[in-house]
């Protein structure tokens, strides 16, 4: 079922092709299957009755990698992204997903399932893949290089409330996201330590779960509904200034692309717009009230150049570019070192990479020579994808380490 | 070739269909050759079974040049892309067919050098396919068309000989002049798969001036003026009344909505001379009614007083489904005469055209806004690009300025050329191509 919209919106498409020139799978291929305008008229097609459901059709359309770069870049205005989202919904339920991908959705949907799955993962890691040296990989990605999950659920650390440092100046709401909550929770300390440190209360509702962006984006929408309608029940309330992500990608779907979703499938997109008016990428809060942080620990640290990196999600479709660079042009011992292409995708896009292995491969050498083209010692970004990208496939001798904007903070307060 | 670079799948058919031109047709293969030998062994085949071929680069051409009309081949020359040489002494480069122009501008930039032809979509557009079209670009006005940067060329002919064009040298006398024959042929004559270029010096700065007209006579006598003051600015680009209104309406820059155009005037050179001319353009402006001049001094000023004129495509193209951007282009004195012909014909077919140009060089880009899916107004469409193409002829101009003849002008190419251009054209196309497989339906 596409919605009516997205039907018309098909008809505004020049054919001009200025979105192959941002397209990163046809920088990659070079063949315009893999190209937005390809994809987009064999969409068109699909709906005219001009082709069938295949499994070509589903590959051609399964392996953009949904980074919006198109949509940003065509003159026309449309908005190929949502095209292709309910494009991937007519191929899901066609064709269903892989077994692979059947197993994630099962555990995104049921915290449980995925917080018995990290301990399992935790497991061996430290017991196994450390110990016997184990150099499997992980799509391209060495076992070791990896990131170890948390011992303990973030969420189940940190409480309910975090109550605010001093005078209250505030209280939001925080979306933690499965990847602070199980793996980073670095990033979320981070979060937690800076917003409290502003004044700001935040508060953590316990039985928030994934927010089925990896879910919906696959195609798998009615699957999604369950944590999305959790979701807006808990984070939709009025008593709260903002609601705060640390990951691109969850930003992504809260301020945007689950409101979309509610309004493609005919169901009520209010409560989705009113929460989607509330998020805020961590680093928005941040810099707007940056000079009230007391930032005196950086004096004492030995410089270092930092490179940042636009995750997709953060600076298409959350519009977030400006704020992080604020931050780390503001930290005394950081000097921020702009790498070419820095909007580029970094080739990851979640099951991207693992089910697109040569064409994630293409897009994330070039990003990797962009960023070693600055000579950075580390690379600062927003999304807890791209960190899996950029520190799995950056670890030769002298390559940067990867963080979180809001790590640096941190660390760098008194 | 190998099954991975081959394509019969139905969705590939299905997009290798297509262009910005509105017909489609179907191809029966996609083909992605990396050599010019495996170009030369696929046109053998072609050419012993007469099997059509249509070479294709990024598929950004505006006449419908690379619609396979025969069904056939497309020979996508996409994935030969590589930059082969840049030789910084002699001010040359060579390369594939494939590479886009911008990545060509962004290396040869690293040694401060320019290839100048850039057409408005060089990001995406490659080099192939503007020597296919002859593409020119916004600084045509100083620095010329694609055809004046070709040394040389490798051309696989219809038969699968190679036929090697020029050199590398700027000067160069010897034998017909058969690389600029080849250049703007639309595949129509051989498959172009190695290029020589010429390249030039950088500039080291540039100036851009705005003016606003309230009367669209006046804009004209300013462009007259400035081209007979001997300067001969890099760019001179024209809004009219209906895009300026729809970009301020969009962008809100605070462009006036009361007049009839603006012009924007950039000169590039060395800083010194550059205040010169400014002082020069902005007389000129002034003695000729123009109001609300600016100047911009910085990179950023400039981009500021530009991005009207980068969004008007964009904006112009957002108020309807369909934009079909032509390209009629008249001698620079009748510039005005045929803007306002064009305003003429918008008003008797009931359609909204807007009109950019690049002004210097009388090269109109009228934008026709429509609805494919309304028979009516596709009717109207077709009778008013006629009418368009009519006008610039009888203005002494010309059906095409940058765009090429391809599917969309073909059947007027004989308003233009005369009978015996017509044979003569018509005979190269016979000796070159006999079998007519060279993209059919096209051009001749």
């Amino acid at each position: 079922m596409f919605a009516p919209s997205v039907v018309e919106d098909l008809h505004n498409c020049l054919k001009c092709a200025a979105c192959q020139a941002v397209c990163p799978t046809y920088q990659a291929t070079r063949m315009e299957r893999y190209a937005p305008r390809g994809r987009i008229q064999m969409v068109k097609k699909y709906l005219e009755g001009d082709l069938a459901i295949t499994k070509s059709l589903h590959e051609a359309l399964a392996s953009c990698i949904l980074c919006e770069s198109c949509a940003k870049a065509c003159p026309s205005g449309v908005r190929l992204d949502r095209v292709f989202e309910n494009m991937r919904m007519e191929l899901h339920e066609a064709l269903g997903p892989a077994l692979p991908k059947r197993a994630l959705f099962a555990a995104l949907k049921n915290p449980m399932l995925m917080r018995l799955g990290a301990r399992v993962a935790r497991f061996g890691q430290r017991f196994f893949v450390v110990p016997l040296n184990i150099n499997w990989k992980l799509g391209r990605i060495p076992v070791s290089r990896l990131p170890t999950f948390n011992q303990q659920s973030f969420r189940g650390r940190m409480g309910e409330v975090v109550p605010a440092k001093g005078r209250r100046s505030g209280r939001v709401l925080y979306f933690t996201g499965c990847a602070t909550d199980l793996i980073n929770e670095d990033v979320g300390l981070s979060v937690v330590k800076v917003l409290t440190t502003l004044g700001i209360e935040v508060i953590i509702p316990q039985d928030q779960v994934c927010c089925a962006v990896p879910i919906f984006l696959s195609g798998a929408r009615r699957e999604a509904l369950p944590n999305i309608q959790k979701n807006l029940a808990l984070f939709d309330r009025s008593d709260v200034d903002a609601i705060v992500v640390d990951c691109a990608t969850c930003g992504g779907g809260l301020k945007k692309s689950i409101p979309h979703l509610m309004e493609d499938l005919g169901l009520d997109p209010e409560p989705a717009w009113r929460v989607s008016a509330k998020v805020r990428d961590v680093s928005e809060l941040v810099a707007e009230r940056l000079e009230e942080l007391p930032l005196r620990a950086g004096q004492r640290r030995e410089h270092v150049d930092v490179t940042y990196h636009d995750p997709c999600h953060l600076v298409r479709s959350m519009g977030i570019s400006k704020e992080p660079r604020k931050i780390l042009a503001s930290l005394e011992d950081v000097s921020l070192i702009e790498m070419p292409g820095s909007d580029q995708c970094c080739g990851g896009a979640g099951a991207f990479q693992f089910e697109h292995v040569e064409m994630s491969a293409a897009v994330t050498s070039r990003k990797k020579e962009n960023i070693l083209s600055t000579g950075a010692r580390l690379v600062a970004t927003g999304c807890p994808g791209c960190n899996l990208t950029l520190s799995g496939n950056l670890y030769g001798e002298g390559d940067p380490a990867v963080r979180h904007t809001i790590q640096l903070i941190a660390e760098r307060l008194e | 070739m190998g099954k991975e670079r081959a394509s019969t799948r139905p969705e590939d058919l299905a997009i290798y269909s297509l262009d910005p031109h509105l017909e489609e047709h179907l191809p029966d293969i996609i083909l992605y050759p990396l050599s010019t030998e495996e170009v030369s062994a696929i046109m053998k085949v072609a050419y012993r079974e007469a099997i059509p071929v249509t070479p294709r680069g990024s598929g950004t051409n505006l006449a419908g040049q690379t619609v396979p009309m025969r069904g056939g081949i497309v020979l996508a020359m996409t994935r030969m892309n590589k930059i082969l040489e840049i030789d910084r002494e002699n001010r040359v480069a060579r390369v594939e067919p494939g590479v886009i122009n911008f990545d060509l501008q962004q290396e040869v930039e690293k040694f401060r050098l320019m290839y100048p032809p850039d057409p408005s979509s060089w990001r995406t557009a490659t080099m192939g396919g503007t020597v296919g079209t002859n593409a020119g670009g916004p600084k045509t006005l100083k620095y010329g068309v694609t055809r004046d940067y070709l040394l040389g060329l490798t051309v696989v002919l219809a038969n699968g000989d190679v036929l090697k064009t020029g050199g590398r040298t700027i000067k160069n006398v010897t034998g017909y002049d058969l690389t600029r024959l080849i250049c703007g042929s639309e595949g129509t004559l051989g498959i172009v798969t190695e290029i020589v270029v010429r390249l030039v010096p950088k500039p080291v700065a540039s100036r851009t001036i705005m003016a606003h007209f309230p009367r669209l006579e006046s804009s004209s006598d300013a462009v007259a003026g400035i081209i007979k003051s001997g300067i001969v600015p890099t760019a001179l680009e024209l809004m009219d009344r209906v895009v300026i209104q729809a970009v301020e309406a969009d962008s809100h820059l605070g462009l006036p909505t009361n007049v009839d155009a603006i012009l924007l005037i950039e000169v590039d050179g060395e800083p010194e001379g550059l205040d010169l001319q400014v002082a020069r353009i902005r007389d000129i402006l002034t003695s000729n009614q123009a109001s609300g001049i600016q100047t911009a001094s910085s990179p950023e000023e400039a981009e500021r007083l530009w991005t009207g004129r980068r969004a008007a495509f964009s904006v112009m193209a957002r108020l309807r489904p369909n934009a079909m951007i032509e390209d009629a282009t008249v001698p620079v004195s009748n510039l005005t005469a045929m803007v306002r012909k064009i305003t003429e014909i918008a008003e008797r077919h009931s359609l909204k055209i807007g009109v950019l140009a690049h002004a210097g060089d009388g090269n109109l880009h009228p934008i026709i806004l429509f609805d494919h899916r309304d028979k009516g107004e596709l009717d109207r469409v077709e009778k008013a690009t006629e009418a368009i193409f009519r006008e610039a002829l009888a203005l002494g101009g010309t059906l095409s300025g940058e765009h090429g003849i391809g599917m969309t002008k073909a059947p007027f190419l004989d308003l233009e050329l005369d009978p015996v251009a017509m044979a003569v054209t018509k005979r190269l196309k016979q000796s070159l191509d006999p079998k007519g497989i060279l993209n059919p339906g096209k051009f001749v």
